[in-house]
C-alpha cells in the first residue's frame, strides 16, 4: 500500500514537473516590433527603408529621443570650422568649432556623432533582413531597389562621419572611422576604427553597389537615384584624390550631366525659388523631406524639441548667426563683392507663436527658409560641375576648360566672368585653384560642408591649406577632424582610438 | 470619471475582460492537462482504507501503550491517546500474523476499558466511561459523548481577564478544518460526532489542545505565554513556529496594528523589524515610503520586498498603501537565505507575508472601529519676513560692491555702476512694497484624518463569510493635498464535504490622492513685501518677466486628481483525503490582481504651466495632462502538501507546487494644449492641440516549480531543504530558467532533555544556519529582444531599430547565508530575542550598460549583468518583560540592524549616476556615495584670500567667488588651485572626491507596552544613525539675484558677517551682473556639488504613543449590553523627532533615482504631528 502511495505521489510530481510549459513563456510584444517580425515582407522592408531615410529629418522620435537636425547641423558645423559664420546658440560649441578647439567631452558631440550611426545601423538592418525575406513575399526588383538604397544610405552615413571625424585628407592615415556593415548586436558592439583607406573603400563599395543596382531617376529628390549615387561617389573620390580617381570623377560627372535627370537652374536665385522646391528634374538632386505644413507645425508648435531646431536656426529674438567676423575678413570681402550674397544671407520674417507674432532675423536662407518648404541642399548638380572642374584642374586640363565650368555659375549669378588671362603666368594654376575654392564657398557655402572640404584638400602655392585664408584659427591639420566623442572612446573600451587632440 | 471612457480597452490589456481571463485559463488547462489527470488519479487511489493495512503482533504481558507504538511503527498511522490514562489498561497478550489493522485493534481492545475510533485518519483511543476529566497539561477538557453523527463545535476564547481574543486560530488537529475567533472571541467549527482534537492558538498566548468527545460549546481560557515560541509563523507555501523555524523570519507584534492609527502599514511597522530600513519620504498624504530589507542588492530591479497577502504574491506595482492596516492580522517577514529563497526570483528583497483577518462564525458579529486624527504643524519652514528680506538684500548688495572694490578689477568698474543703479532703484526709490505676506502660511490648512472600519462575519451550515469595509479620509497640511481610501474585503469559505473545500476572496481598494497644485517652491521664493491679493480682492499677479509666481494662481487655477483602483479576486479548491492519505492536501488557487490608475491635471490658462510661463512668443491657452496606467496579474497555483508525525517525535512536512504568473502593464500619458475656456470647456476632448502621447505596454510570464521538505526530531533538530526553479519570459530562451536551492538547519538546545535538566531557565536556545539563493526578476519585459520603433518620413510610415538584442541578459542572483541564534530565557520568557548575521552576495546585478555611440540605436543603453554587490550585516532584537502577572504586563522591545554594503565589481571603476551628479558608484565602496568638491570652511579675511591666491603662479585659486565669508574649496590634487571643467564639458574629476555616504551605520527601533487592568499604554520609536543627506534647498540660500530677488529661509539670519566670523553659513551676496561664464557664486553652488550642504541625517523618532482603556465585560453587560467589547484610545503619531538635520525631514528622499535617492532631499513639505482619538466596538 505504502509503495502504491509513493508511486502515485511520484507520478503526480513528475506530472507537475514535466508539464511542457514552454509556450507559456513566449511573450511577443503587442506594441513593439522585434527582430523576428519587423522586416519580413516587401511592405515592412519598405517601411524600414523609409525609417532609415527618416533620420535625415529633425523631429523627436516616438520615444522622445531627440534627433539632431541632421541637414542643419551637419552643414553648419563645417561652415563654422571653415570660418564662414559668427554667432550661434549652441553654448560654447559654435565658438569652439570656429576656433578649432572642440574638446572630446563637449556635450554637443555625442548626439551629432550618434545620428550618423543611426543611419548606418538602420541601413544595415534593412540590408540584413531584406536579404532573408523569402522570394514569395517580395518582388525581386523591389528587393534589389531596397538593397541598393540601403547600401547608399549606409555609405552616406559613413561618408559624413569620415568628413567630420576621420583624416579624410590623408589616405595613409590610421584615423578612419568605425565601419559597421552588420546590424549592431552584442557581438559586434565593440568595434575599432578602420584606417582611412579602408574607410574610403567601404563607402565607395556601397555607392558602387547602389549605382549598379539602380537605373534612371528616382521618384523624388528625397530618394537616391542612379545619378545621385554617382554624384556621391564622385564626392568621395574627390575627397580621396587618388591618381586613378580623377578620371573617374570626370567620367561620373559627364555621365550624370549626360543622363539629363537633373538640370542646372538658369539663375542662382532660381535654385532657392520656393516655386522650384523639390521639383524633379531640376538642380536639386537630394534633400531631406520637409514641407510647408510640417514646417508650419514646427514653427507654431509649443513642443520643446521642435522649438529648439527653430531656435538654433533662426532664434526667437535676436540674431543667431551672422557672416563671419572674428575669423578673418576673407569671406566677408569675397561675399560682399559677389552677387550671390543676397541669396545667401537674408533678413527673414517668421511668424511664430499662438497668437502669431512676427519675428525678424538675419538668417542664411540656404539652410533655413521659413517661408517655404525649407529644402536642404545635400547634393545639387552645381557640385557635380565643380567637382569635375577640380578633377580637370588636377589632371592639368587647359585653364579655359576649367574656367568654362566656373563661369557657368558666375554667369548665371550675375557676376563678372573669369577670363583666361587672369590665370596666366607661373602662378596661374594656383590662382585658378583659389578661384575654384572661392566658387565652392560662394556657390555651395553653408549647404553641405563641400566648401569646407574644398578648403581643406586644396593648397595654395605655398603648400598651405586654403582653409587658413578663411579661418585664421586654423593652424594644424589635427583640428580639421573633430575629436571622437569622449563617450565613444570610453564605451568602446579602447577599441576606438582618439584623434590626436589639438588641446592637450 | 468620464476620462476612463477615453482610453479604449486594448486587446490583452483589458483587465476586466472576461475574454482574457478565459483565454488564460484555457491556455493553462491545455498545458496542464497531464497534471490534472495525474492528480485526479492520485486522489482517487489514495482513498484506500487505513484500517486495511496488514500488521503482525506477538505480545506477552505487554503494556497497551507499547503495543500502540508498535502498531504505529508498522502502519505509519497516527494514534491519539493519553499515556496517563492508558496506565489503567490491562496487560496485553496477542499473537497475530499478517492481519488487518482493524482486526488487530478489535482484538487489542476487547477487554480494555477503552475503545478506538478512526477520526480523519487518526486512530483515537478513548476511555469508555462518560464525563471523565483528564488531568493533562495539554488536554484541558474531555467532554460528554453524544450520539449525533455531526455537530457544530461552538466556543469562545478569552484571556485570563475574560476579554475575548479576536483572531485566535482554532483547528481540528489532523485536518485543514480551521477558523478564527471573531470580535467576540467566538468560533464555530463543523466536525464529526466524536473525538475531535482541537488546537487553539493565539499570538502571545499558550496554545491549548482540547480533546472533544462530544459537545456543542466550549469555553477556553488562554493564558499569556512566556514567549511566542509556538506562535504560528506564515512562511511561503506553509507555516511553522518560532520554535521550529530554521531560518531568520521576523514577526511584527500584531497588537501594534490596533494601537497605531496611521493609515500606512510601513509607518506602523517602521523600526519594528530588524534589518528593515525605511524612509518615509516627505510625509505628504499617501506618499509611498522606501523599504529596503538587508541592504540594497540591486540597482535596477524592484528594490522593495515581495508582498504576499494570504498566500498570493502581489506584483511589482502593488504598494503597501494598497493595504488597509485594519485588515491585517499578522505580518511575517522572510529575510533569511532559506526562507526567502522559496520565492526564488522574487525573494531577493525579502518577503512580507501578510495574513488578513478572517473568521467564519455564527451568529454574525459586527465590529466597528473609528479613528479621528488632528494634524498639527511640527517645525514648519520659516521664511524671512519683509523687513528681514529688505535688510539682507541691502546687505548682499553692499557685500558685492565691497568685494569688487577690494578685488579692484577694471572689468568690474562698470558693474559697480550697475550695482549703483540697483542701489538707487531698490533702496532709494521705494522699490519695495509695504506688505508683509507669509506666503507659506497662506497655503496651510487645518489637517485632519478620519478612519472608519466595519467588519461583519458569519457562518451558516456550510458557508462562512467575512466582510470588511474601510474608509480613510485625510486632509493634508497644504491646501489641496489630501488622500481618500476605500477598502473592501470579502471572503467566502465553503465546506461541502470533508474531502472538498472551496472559497473565494474579493478585495480591493480605491485611492484618491490629491496632490496640492501649489508649488511650495513658488511660495518660498515669493517676495514677502508683495501682496497676495489686490485691494479689490483679486489675486495679485506679479509681472511675468520677474519670475515670481503667486502660488494662489496655481491654487485656484489647477485641478489635479489622481485615482487608483486595486482589486484582487481569488478562488481555490482544496482536497483533503484524510481518510486515505492522512496529512495530504491538494490545493489549487487561481487569482487575478488588477490595478487601474488615472491621473488628470488641468492647468488653467492663467497659471505658469497653462500659459507656458506667460510666454508671449509661444503662448499656451491651458494645458491638460492625462495619465492612465493599468497593471494586471494572473496566477495559477497548484500544490500538494503533506504533514505527518511519526512515532511522536519525527515531524515531517513537505510541499510540491507548480505556479504560473502572467503580469501585464499598460500606461499612456497625453498632453493636450489650448482650451477655449478654463472652467467648463477643459475636458480632454476640448483641447485643440494634442501633443504626441507617450506610453509603454508589456506582458511577462513566469513559471515556477517549488519543492520543500522540513524535518524535525522532537523539535530539537530541524532541517529544511528546498528547491525552486523559475523560468521567465523576461530572459532570452537560453537563460530563461534558473534554480534557487536552499538548505537550513537548526539545533534547539533548549529542547534537549539533558540541557533542560541542567539549565531549566533556558526555554529555547536555538542555533541555526541557512544557505540559499534568490534573484531579482524585475527586469524589462523585452530587455533581451531586438526591437524596432515607429517613425515616419515624407508622409510615409517607417520603422527604425530601437534596442539591441541581448541574449546574454541573465538573472541577478543573490547567494546568501545566515547564522543566527533564537533564545528565550528565564521564567516565562523574561528575556527573548534573536541575533542574526547574514552575508548576501549579488552576482551580476543588472545595470544600464551604455552602448558605444556608433551602435546607432535609438536606445543608448541596454541592461547587462555588470555589477556585483555584497551586503552583510548583523541584526539583534530583544524583548524583555520586567513585569508580567495577571494585573500588569510590561514589555520592552528593541532592535538594531547594521548593514555593510560594498560594490564588488562594475563595468567602470567610477560611474557618475545620471540623475544626480552628486553621487557615484565606485568599486570597493558602498552604494550611494556623495561625490564632489570638498570644502574647508569660510574665508575669514582678505589676507586669507590673498594667501590662497598666492598658492599658484596664476593667482587664481578657485572659480567660486573669493572673499571673506565665502566658501573655501579644498585643492584635492595639491597643485595650488581648484580645477573645474569647461562650460559644456564636465569630466574634470581631479578635484572631486567621495564626500560621504547616504546609508546609515545602524538603524532600528524600540517599543514598549504596559497593560494594567483595562489600561494599555504603548509607544514605538525608530532611529537611524550615520547617514548623510544633501538638503538641496540650501544651495539657493545666502544669495540674491540683483533683479527679482527671491525670498530666503529664516536661517539666512545666521549668515557670516565680520562681526560673526564663526557663523555656520556664508555671507549674503548679490550675484554678479552679466556673468556670461556663469562662474560667479550662484552657478558653482548649484552645479558643482560640494559638501557644505551635506548634513548628518541621524535621528530618533517617537513614531507613536497610545493610551487605551478597555472597560471590563461586567461593566459593558451592565450599561451597554449590546456590546461585547469596547475600547477607547488616544494616540499621537510623530510625537517627537530628535535630529540635528536642518532640513524639513531627515527621512525625505528623491523618488526619481532609487540609488541616489536617499542622498537627496529637496523636500519642503512641513513636518506634522497627528493626535488621534479612536473607538473600537464589537457588537453582540
Amino acid at each position: 500500500m505504502k509503495q502504491q502511495v509513493y508511486t502515485y505521489l511520484l507520478l503526480a510530481l513528475v506530472a507537475l514537473a514535466s508539464a511542457s510549459c514552454k509556450k507559456l513563456l513566449e511573450e511577443i510584444p503587442e506594441y513593439e516590433l522585434v527582430g523576428e517580425n519587423a522586416i519580413v515582407d516587401q511592405s515592412t522592408a519598405l517601411n524600414a527603408l523609409n525609417g532609415t531615410y527618416a533620420f535625415l529629418k529633425y523631429e523627436p522620435l516616438a520615444s522622445g529621443t531627440y534627433t539632431y537636425a541632421f541637414s542643419f547641423e551637419f552643414a553648419v558645423n563645417a561652415a563654422q570650422m571653415a570660418g564662414l559664420l559668427g554667432g550661434g546658440r549652441r553654448s560654447t560649441f559654435d565658438e569652439s568649432l570656429r576656433y578649432h578647439s572642440v574638446v572630446p567631452s563637449d556635450n554637443n558631440l555625442p548626439a551629432f556623432y550618434r545620428q550618423a550611426y543611426r543611419i548606418v545601423n538602420a541601413a544595415n538592418n534593412v540590408i540584413h533582413y531584406t536579404q532573408l525575406i523569402p522570394a514569395s513575399k517580395i518582388n525581386d526588383p523591389v528587393r534589389k531597389q531596397i538593397l541598393a538604397e540601403a547600401h547608399f544610405l549606409r555609405g552616406f552615413g559613413h561618408l559624413w562621419l569620415l568628413k567630420y571625424y576621420g583624416y579624410h585628407w590623408d589616405v595613409s592615415s590610421e584615423y578612419g572611422i568605425v565601419v559597421r556593415k552588420e546590424p549592431t548586436n552584442l557581438g559586434n558592439l565593440i568595434t575599432g576604427r578602420s584606417n582611412v583607406a579602408d574607410s574610403y573603400q567601404a563607402i565607395i563599395q556601397d555607392f558602387e553597389h547602389c549605382i549598379e543596382n539602380t537605373a534612371g531617376p528616382s521618384a523624388s529628390v528625397f530618394q537616391v537615384s542612379n545619378s545621385t549615387a554617382k554624384a556621391y561617389l564622385a564626392e568621395v573620390l574627390t575627397m580621396r584624390q587618388a591618381p586613378e580617381d580623377l578620371s573617374r570623377i570626370i567620367t561620373l560627372a559627364d555621365e550624370i550631366i549626360a543622363a539629363g535627370d537633373y538640370k542646372l537652374e538658369t539663375t542662382f536665385a532660381e535654385v532657392f525659388n520656393p516655386s522650384n522646391d523639390y521639383k524633379q528634374g531640376r538642380e536639386l538632386m537630394f534633400s531631406r523631406a520637409l514641407n510647408q505644413e510640417a514646417l508650419a507645425d514646427i514653427l507654431t508648435s509649443t513642443g520643446f524639441f521642435s522649438y529648439r531646431v527653430f531656435h538654433n536656426a533662426v532664434g526667437s529674438g535676436g540674431v543667431v548667426y551672422y557672416p563671419s567676423d572674428n575669423t578673418g575678413d576673407h569671406y566677408i570681402t569675397l561675399l560682399e563683392q559677389d552677387e550671390r550674397y543676397v541669396h545667401t544671407w537674408d533678413s527673414v520674417t517668421v511668424t511664430i507663436g499662438n497668437p502669431p507674432e512676427m519675428k525678424h532675423n538675419l538668417s542664411f536662407v540656404k539652410v533655413w527658409r521659413a517661408n517655404a518648404n525649407c529644402p536642404s541642399y545635400l547634393m545639387r548638380l552645381a557640385q557635380v560641375y565643380l567637382m569635375k572642374a577640380e578633377a580637370m584642374l588636377n589632371t592639368n586640363a587647359p585653364v579655359k576648360d576649367v574656367l568654362a565650368i566656373l563661369n557657368i555659375f558666375r554667369e548665371r549669378s550675375g557676376n563678372v566672368l573669369y577670363v583666361e588671362s587672369q590665370f596666366a603666368g607661373v602662378d596661374g594654376r594656383h590662382t585658378l585653384r583659389e578661384a575654384l575654392v572661392n566658387e565652392y564657398v560662394l556657390e555651395l557655402g553653408v549647404e553641405n560642408a563641400s566648401e569646407f572640404l574644398a578648403m581643406v584638400r586644396n593648397k595654395d602655392q605655398g603648400g598651405s591649406r586654403m582653409i587658413g585664408r578663411f579661418n585664421i584659427h586654423f593652424s594644424t591639420d589635427a583640428s580639421l577632424a573633430l575629436p571622437i566623442p569622449h563617450d565613444e572612446v570610453v564605451l568602446n573600451k579602447g577599441a576606438v582610438i582618439q584623434n590626436p587632440l589639438v588641446l592637450e | 470619471m468620464n476620462n476612463y471612457l477615453v482610453f479604449k480597452e486594448r486587446k490583452g490589456y483589458g483587465y476586466c475582460s472576461a475574454f482574457l481571463f478565459r483565454r488564460q485559463i484555457l491556455k493553462l488547462l491545455i498545458v496542464m492537462k497531464l497534471t490534472a489527470v495525474f492528480v485526479l488519479l492520485f486522489s482517487i487511489q489514495l482513498s484506500a482504507r487505513v484500517l486495511a493495512q496488514k500488521v503482525t503482533l506477538n505480545v506477552k504481558n505487554g503494556v497497551l501503550s507499547q503495543v500502540l507504538e508498535e502498531l504505529q511503527r508498522q502502519t505509519a498511522c497516527d494514534f491519539s491517546y493519553n499515556e496517563q490514562i492508558l496506565r489503567k489498561s490491562k496487560v496485553v497478550n496477542l499473537n497475530l500474523k499478517n492481519v488487518t489493522l482493524e482486526k488487530a485493534l478489535d482484538k487489542l481492545f476487547i477487554d480494555q476499558p477503552f475503545k478506538y475510533e478512526l477520526v480523519d485518519g487518526i486512530i483515537v483511543v478513548k476511555i469508555i466511561q462518560k464525563e471523565t476529566k483528564l488531568n493533562n497539561k495539554n488536554v484541558d477538557f474531555v467532554l460528554p459523548v453524544d450520539s449525533k453523527q455531526h455537530q457544530s463545535i461552538r466556543g469562545r476564547v478569552v484571556d485570563e481577564n475574560g476579554k475575548p481574543l479576536v483572531g485566535a486560530s482554532v483547528q481540528i488537529i489532523g485536518t485543514s478544518n480551521v477558523t478564527q475567533t471573531n470580535q467576540n472571541g467566538n468560533f464555530i467549527l463543523e466536525t464529526d460526532r466524536q473525538s475531535a482534537v482541537v488546537k487553539i492558538q493565539f499570538v502571545g498566548y499558550t496554545t491549548k489542545t482540547i480533546h472533544i468527545n462530544n459537545t456543542e460549546e466550549v469555553n477556553v481560557i488562554l493564558v499569556q505565554t512566556k514567549e511566542d515560541l509556538d506562535e504560528v509563523v506564515v512562511l511561503g507555501y506553509g507555516t511553522s513556529t518560532r520554535r521550529t523555524m530554521t531560518d531568520a523570519v521576523s514577526s511584527v507584534d500584531s497588537l501594534i496594528f490596533q494601537e497605531n492609527a496611521a493609515s500606512s502599514v510601513v509607518e506602523i511597522i517602521q523600526g519594528q523589524v530588524p534589518g528593515m530600513m525605511t524612509m518615509m519620504g516627505t510625509g505628504a498624504p499617501g506618499e509611498e515610503p522606501m523599504v529596503i530589507m538587508r541592504g540594497m542588492s540591486s540597482l535596477e530591479g524592484n528594490l522593495g520586498p515581495l508582498i504576499v497577502i494570504d498566500d498570493i504574491p502581489m506584483d511589482e506595482s502593488f504598494s503597501f498603501n494598497d493595504i488597509n492596516p485594519n485588515d491585517i492580522l499578522s505580518i511575517d517577514i522572510l529575510k533569511g537565505a532559506s526562507a526567502s529563497s522559496i520565492y526564488g526570483s522574487r525573494g531577493a528583497g525579502g518577503v512580507f507575508m501578510i495574513t488578513t483577518k478572517n473568521g467564519f462564525n455564527s451568529p454574525p458579529t459586527i465590529g466597528y472601529r473609528f479613528n479621528y486624527g488632528k494634524v498639527t504643524l511640527n517645525e514648519p519652514l520659516e521664511m524671512l519676513n519683509a523687513d528681514e528680506f529688505k535688510t539682507l538684500f541691502a546687505e548682499s548688495l553692499w557685500n558685492r560692491v565691497r568685494d569688487m572694490n577690494m578685488i579692484g578689477n577694471n572689468a568690474l568698474i562698470g558693474d559697480i555702476a550697475a550695482y549703483s543703479t540697483i542701489y538707487r532703484t531698490t533702496i532709494e526709490q521705494g522699490f519695495w512694497g509695504e506688505e508683509d505676506t507669509d506666503w507659506l502660511g497662506l497655503l496651510y490648512q487645518p489637517a485632519v484624518n478620519a478612519n472608519h472600519n466595519l467588519n461583519i462575519t458569519g457562518r451558516g451550515e456550510q458557508l462562512g463569510y467575512t466582510i470588511g469595509l474601510g474608509y480613510t479620509d485625510e486632509v493634508g497640511q497644504v491646501i489641496g493635498s489630501g488622500y481618500k481610501r476605500y477598502n473592501l474585503d470579502f471572503k467566502l469559505d465553503s465546506k461541502q464535504s470533508k474531502l472538498f473545500q472551496y472559497g473565494m476572496i474579493l478585495s480591493g481598494s480605491s485611492q484618491d490622492r490629491d496632490e496640492s497644485p501649489v508649488s511650495l517652491a513658488d511660495a518660498l521664493t515669493m517676495r514677502p513685501d508683495m501682496p497676495a491679493r489686490n485691494e479689490d480682492g483679486s489675486i495679485f499677479v506679479p509681472a511675468t518677466a520677474t519670475g515670481y509666481r503667486n502660488p494662489l494662481i496655481a491654487l485656484e487655477g489647477t485641478d489635479r486628481n489622481s485615482l487608483s483602483l486595486t482589486y484582487r479576486m481569488a478562488g481555490y479548491i482544496q482536497v483533503t483525503p484524510q481518510k486515505s492519505v492522512p496529512g495530504l492536501t491538494w490545493k489549487t488557487l487561481v487569482s487575478q490582481n488588477n490595478s487601474l490608475s488615472n491621473r488628470s491635471i488641468y492647468y488653467a490658462s492663467n497659471t505658469a504651466i497653462g500659459s507656458n510661463n506667460w510666454s508671449t512668443t509661444l503662448p499656451r491657452q491651458g494645458r491638460r495632462i492625462e495619465g492612465l496606467s493599468k497593471t494586471g496579474k494572473f496566477e495559477f497555483d497548484t500544490r500538494l502538501s503533506y504533514r505527518r508525525t511519526f512515532k511522536r517525535r519525527h515531524n515531517v512536512d513537505g510541499v510540491a507546487a507548480f505556479n504560473y504568473i502572467q503580469n501585464s502593464s499598460f500606461s499612456e500619458n497625453r498632453t493636450i494644449d489650448n482650451f477655449p475656456e478654463d472652467n467648463a470647456l477643459n475636458g480632454p476632448f476640448h483641447g485643440t492641440t494634442p501633443l504626441q502621447s507617450t506610453g509603454t505596454a508589456w506582458r511577462a510570464s513566469m513559471l515556477s516549480y517549488v519543492f520543500r521538505a522540513n524535518y524535525n526530531y522532537n523539535r530539537e533538530y530541524m532541517l529544511t531543504v528546498s528547491m525552486r526553479r523559475d523560468g521567465t519570459s523576461r530572459m532570452a530562451p537560453n537563460a530563461r530558467y534558473a534554480n534557487f536551492p536552499s538548505v537550513a538547519g537548526a539545533w534547539n538546545i533548549g529542547e534537549n532533555k539533558w540541557f533542560k535538566k541542567q539549565v531549566p531557565w533556558v526555554d529555547m536556545f536555538k542555533l541555526r544556519g541557512a544557505w540559499g539563493r534568490t534573484a531579482n526578476a524585475a527586469v524589462p519585459a523585452y530587455g533581451w529582444m531586438t526591437t524596432f520603433t515607429s517613425s515616419s518620413y515624407n508622409n510615409n510610415t517607417g520603422i527604425v531599430p530601437q534596442q539591441v538584442a541581448n541574449d546574454q541578459l541573465a538573472w541577478e542572483t543573490s547567494t546568501q547565508y545566515d547564522l543566527g541564534i533564537d533564545f528565550s530565557l528565564f521564567k516565562r520568557g523574561l528575556l527573548e530575542g534573536s541575533i542574526n548575521y547574514y552575508n548576501k552576495f549579488t552576482k551580476g546585478a543588472l545595470n544600464s550598460y551604455s552602448l558605444p555611440l556608433s551602435s546607432g540605436l535609438i536606445s543608448t543603453s541596454t541592461m547587462a549583468n555588470l555589477i556585483d554587490i555584497e551586503n552583510r550585516g548583523i541584526e539583534l532584537d530583544l524583548t524583555i518583560h520586567p513585569v508580567r502577572n495577571r494585573t500588569i504586563h510590561w514589555s520592552i522591545s528593541g532592535n538594531i540592524g547594521q548593514n555593510r554594503n560594498e560594490l564588488k565589481r562594475m563595468d567602470a571603476d567610477l560611474k557618475r549616476l545620471s540623475a544626480h551628479a552628486a553621487t557615484i558608484l565606485k568599486v570597493g565602496e558602498p552604494i550611494g556615495l556623495f561625490y564632489g568638491y570638498r570644502t574647508d570652511g569660510l574665508f575669514s579675511s582678505w589676507e586669507e584670500v590673498a594667501y590662497y591666491h598666492s598658492l599658484n603662479e596664476y593667482n587664481y585659486y578657485q572659480a567660486f567667488h573669493m572673499a571673506p565669508g565665502e566658501i573655501i574649496l579644498k585643492d584635492n590634487n595639491g597643485n595650488g588651485w581648484v580645477e573645474f571643467g569647461t562650460g559644456t564639458a564636465s569630466y574634470n574629476e581631479v578635484e572631486r572626491q567621495i564626500l560621504g555616504k547616504s546609508f546609515p551605520d545602524f538603524f532600528g527601533g524600540v517599543s514598549t507596552r504596559v497593560r494594567y487592568k483595562g489600561f494599555t499604554f504603548s509607544a514605538q520609536g525608530s532611529y537611524s544613525v550615520g547617514a548623510s543627506k544633501n538638503w538641496s534647498v540650501m544651495e539657493n540660500q545666502f544669495q540674491f539675484s540683483s533683479s527679482n530677488p527671491k525670498n530666503l529661509l529664516k536661517l539666512n539670519l545666521n549668515r557670516w558677517t565680520p562681526d560673526r566670523p564663526d557663523a555656520p553659513y556664508p555671507k549674503m551676496l548679490m550675484n554678479p551682473e552679466n556673468d556670461t561664464r556663469q562662474f560667479g557664486r550662484a552657478k558653482p553652488l548649484t552645479s558643482y556639488f560640494h559638501d557644505y550642504w551635506i548634513y548628518d541625517a541621524s535621528y530618533f523618532k517617537i513614531n507613536n504613543v497610545r493610551l487605551s482603556y478597555d472597560p471590563p465585560t461586567s461593566l459593558l453587560e451592565r450599561y451597554v449590553p449590546v456590546l461585547s467589547r469596547a475600547q477607547i484610545g488616544m494616540s499621537v503619531n510623530n510625537l517627537f523627532l530628535f535630529t540635528k538635520y536642518p532640513g524639513v525631514n531627515p527621512e525625505a528622499y528623491d523618488r526619481v533615482d532609487r540609488i541616489a535617492g536617499p542622498a537627496m532631499d529637496n523636500s519642503m513639505y512641513p513636518k506634522t504631528r497627528t493626535y488621534n482619538f479612536s473607538l473600537n466596538f464589537t457588537f453582540k
